[in-house]
């Protein structure tokens, strides 16, 4: 195959001789599968940690556990803080690959650990703002000075859990109750924080590669919480919404073209579109007639033409800059 | 017999083959741009993103055009019976042919959204046949879904077609070695066995074909899920909990037993070994996960630890064997290294390693229910998983 391509010319003779090497002694990478099985093994010890402190929680060795969590994290920590890299408002590298998660194991069973304080000493007292306040903080400390973006999404996760709301996916598809008026403001705010976050983010330059964490969970977060605002209240009033959705909207996909980020110009182009569909059909639910049903179907399949025209268009626009 | 053009999709082999070798570093880029002029594709394959979108709005698209031709015959009886489904499908289908014969759309999200619903259609209409026809059995159903889908596989070279089309093969083997009663059901982890070792092996014989090569990833889907059927036709669980779901009644053991048990523990063994053997990291992978599956399987039956002991045991475990392999794997030894060749690639790019993390691990850090509760009396009210208080 390469011999082809060699023979018309168009590699050169010392590639072709790395690539003959190459092939003739064949090293397969194992990095991923390495990296997966350091995860399970984090995983799988701090869960397992987890469910210790739940049992043993009411005999006497307690204690005893209470401490070999503390000495485990305060161990963790400790190693790494020996071996990373000088802080830096940059991206710093970790120094190798089981730094990030020797951090991981560490932040998780200090959280083990202020759960555990707090559940059989009350040591925060019963306020359950302080209770997710302090995680969260810690969450963000670690992430910044240890320069740990996994970390950071547990600290935004957290955030969310202070507000009293939740930000992931899956939970925020199956328990998320988006039909209460103070619980859709909470999302609203929240996803405004997180937007705020990307953009100062890459504006001051602090952690410029923490910039797709705020954004992603606050790209959804933020267009969720404006759908829900729109469904929720009456037409006239919803087209407020409508209208803060199109400023929004238009703000984040002119910032992903600049950015050239496929992700949220898909995000941003799907989330419109649902909205641009839900007011279509909401105005033509005033009509009873039956051709309304024809307009509907028209509706769809023309918007749905135009959409992927616009879509593939913009990946021609986004390629050629 | 293959929808899209020959040339393209040959020049599509040479252009990604260049392109890993230069994500490797092996190719510099003024070459890669010169085999890229030399090899022109002719496909719109957009990003995975943009292929998302377009896979959603296809959906959308098709959906509302067949909602509104049938609007448009409402009035005739001929909407209400399976023959509609089927005019559905073929609409569908020409659609298909033409974003690929004249689009030239090669795993765009269009065709991908139109192949699975024209296969949906006709399926769907077609049971719907039988079943007002005479009553539909197992084994036609499955005869047809995989007709259709050996079809479509060779038309358009899907996976997910490929696989649909291996699996259906397999129900047609498992519902009518069923029928023969008992004895069927006795015999029916070795006839399964023999099914996917065979498929395995005839696999690999038209992989060898040159004519074969268009359709590399659809039959790679189905060598492995040949493999896993090999897997978990002889694993003790599924042996002994489905033959006792279709016998009707629950056993202690069942026949053969150490058979499984053997096939069950020395199977993924030698998956991982050959993997190594051959360098084979898809083996390889396959090998570690079903050897998660036999210890899972193996602690079902016997419990020789509580779970949270054997949580850690396992963690630690994991974490000095994937530090030691780490260690030793740093500079390449036996073929194999520990260190990333590829320069990019879309996890990485994607941050999926924080999204997963968020995903897993954000109950972490939030309080047991209760603690609002003005009634701090109860020492474990919510949050405890095993229950044991």
């Amino acid at each position: 195959m390469f011999t082809s391509l060699f023979s018309r010319g168009l590699i050169s003779e010392t590639t072709l001789k790395n690539l003959e090497k190459k092939y003739a002694s064949l090293v397969v990478s194992i990095y991923w599968e390495l990296k997966t099985i350091l995860y399970l093994g984090v995983m799988m010890l701090s869960t397992g940690l987890g469910i210790l402190i739940y049992k043993n929680i009411d005999s006497i060795s307690h204690q005893v556990v209470l401490l070999c969590i503390a000495g485990l994290s305060a161990g963790c920590f400790v190693w790494c803080n020996k071996r990373k890299h000088p802080f830096s408002y940059t991206k710093v590298s970790s120094p190798n690959s089981y730094f990030d998660y020797i951090l991981l194991l560490g932040t998780l069973s200090f959280l083990s650990f202020l759960g555990y304080l707090e559940f059989q000493y009350e040591a925060f007292g019963t306020r359950y703002g302080f209770a997710t306040f302090l995680p969260m903080v810690v969450l963000f400390f670690i992430a910044y000075y240890f320069d740990h973006i996994g970390i950071l999404t547990l600290g935004i996760a957290n955030l969310a859990v202070w507000m009293g709301i939740t930000v992931t996916p899956k939970e925020l598809l199956s328990k998320g109750n988006l039909n209460e008026e103070r619980i859709i403001y909470t999302y609203l705010l929240l996803g405004f924080m997180l937007l705020a976050a990307g953009y100062f983010t890459t504006r001051r330059d602090i952690k410029k590669h923490f910039f797709f964490s705020y954004q992603h969970f606050g790209v959804h977060v933020t267009f969720i919480a404006l759908l829900s605002c729109y469904f929720f209240y009456d037409y006239k009033v919803s087209l407020l919404f409508l209208a803060a959705f199109a400023g929004i909207a238009w703000f984040i996909y002119t910032n992903a073209l600049k950015n050239r980020s496929f992700y949220f110009l898909l995000l941003t182009v799907i989330y419109s579109y649902v909205a641009l569909s839900a007011f279509v059909v909401r105005s033509l639910d005033f009509s009873q007639a039956v051709s309304v049903a024809y307009i509907g179907f028209l509706y769809f399949i023309v918007s749905g033409i135009g959409f992927i025209l616009f879509l593939i268009d913009l990946n021609k626009k986004v390629k050629a800059v | 017999m293959i929808a899209y053009n020959k040339t393209s999709l040959h020049n599509l082999a040479v252009v990604k083959l260049a392109e890993k070798e230069y994500d490797e570093g092996l190719v510099p880029e003024p070459e890669l741009n010169k085999i890229k002029a030399a090899y022109p594709v002719g496909f719109y394959s957009p990003n995975i993103f943009i292929r998302a979108g377009l896979f959603i709005l296809t959906c959308v698209i098709s959906t509302c055009a067949c909602g509104f031709v049938s609007l448009l015959m409402m009035e005739t009886d001929m909407v209400t019976t399976y023959g509609w489904l089927i005019f559905l499908g073929i609409l569908n289908y020409v659609a298909l042919e033409v974003i690929v014969q004249q689009k030239h759309h090669f795993s765009s999200g269009a065709d991908d959204a139109l192949l699975w619903i024209c296969a949906g259609l006709f399926t769907v209409s077609f049971v719907w046949a039988t079943d007002s026809i005479d009553k539909s059995s197992n084994i036609t159903i499955a005869g047809f879904v995989f007709l259709l889908s050996t079809a479509l596989t060779l038309r358009f070279s899907d996976r997910l077609q490929a696989l649909i089309s291996f699996l259906s093969a397999a129900a047609i083997t498992f519902f009518s070695w069923q029928k023969l009663g008992s004895v069927g059901l006795l015999t029916m982890p070795f006839v399964l066995m023999l099914f996917s070792g065979s498929s395995f092996v005839l696999l690999k014989k038209i992989k060898a074909k040159t004519e074969a090569h268009f359709y590399n990833t659809s039959i790679a889907v189905a060598e492995i899920a040949s493999l896993i059927l090999l897997y978990l036709a002889g694993n003790y669980y599924i042996v002994k909990e489905l033959g006792d779901m279709l016998a009707g009644f629950s056993s202690k053991s069942i026949p053969y037993g150490g058979i499984f048990w053997l096939w069950t523990m020395a199977l993924p063994l030698v998956y991982l070994f050959l993997g190594i053997r051959k360098k084979k990291i898809k083996l390889l992978r396959l090998g570690f996960l079903l050897t998660v599956c036999s210890v899972l399987t193996f602690r079902n039956y016997y419990h020789l630890l509580p779970v949270e002991y054997a949580l850690i045991i396992a963690g630690i475990i994991a974490l000095v064997v994937s530090y030691l392999i780490t260690k030793y794997l740093k500079s390449p030894k036996h073929s194999f290294t520990s260190v990333e060749l590829n320069r990019h690639d879309l996890a990485g790019k994607l941050n999926l390693e924080s999204l997963i993390i968020s995903e897993t691990l954000s109950g972490t850090g939030k309080p047991a229910e209760h603690e609002n509760s003005p009634f701090g009396g109860g020492k474990f009210g919510g949050g405890g998983a095993e229950g044991e208080f």
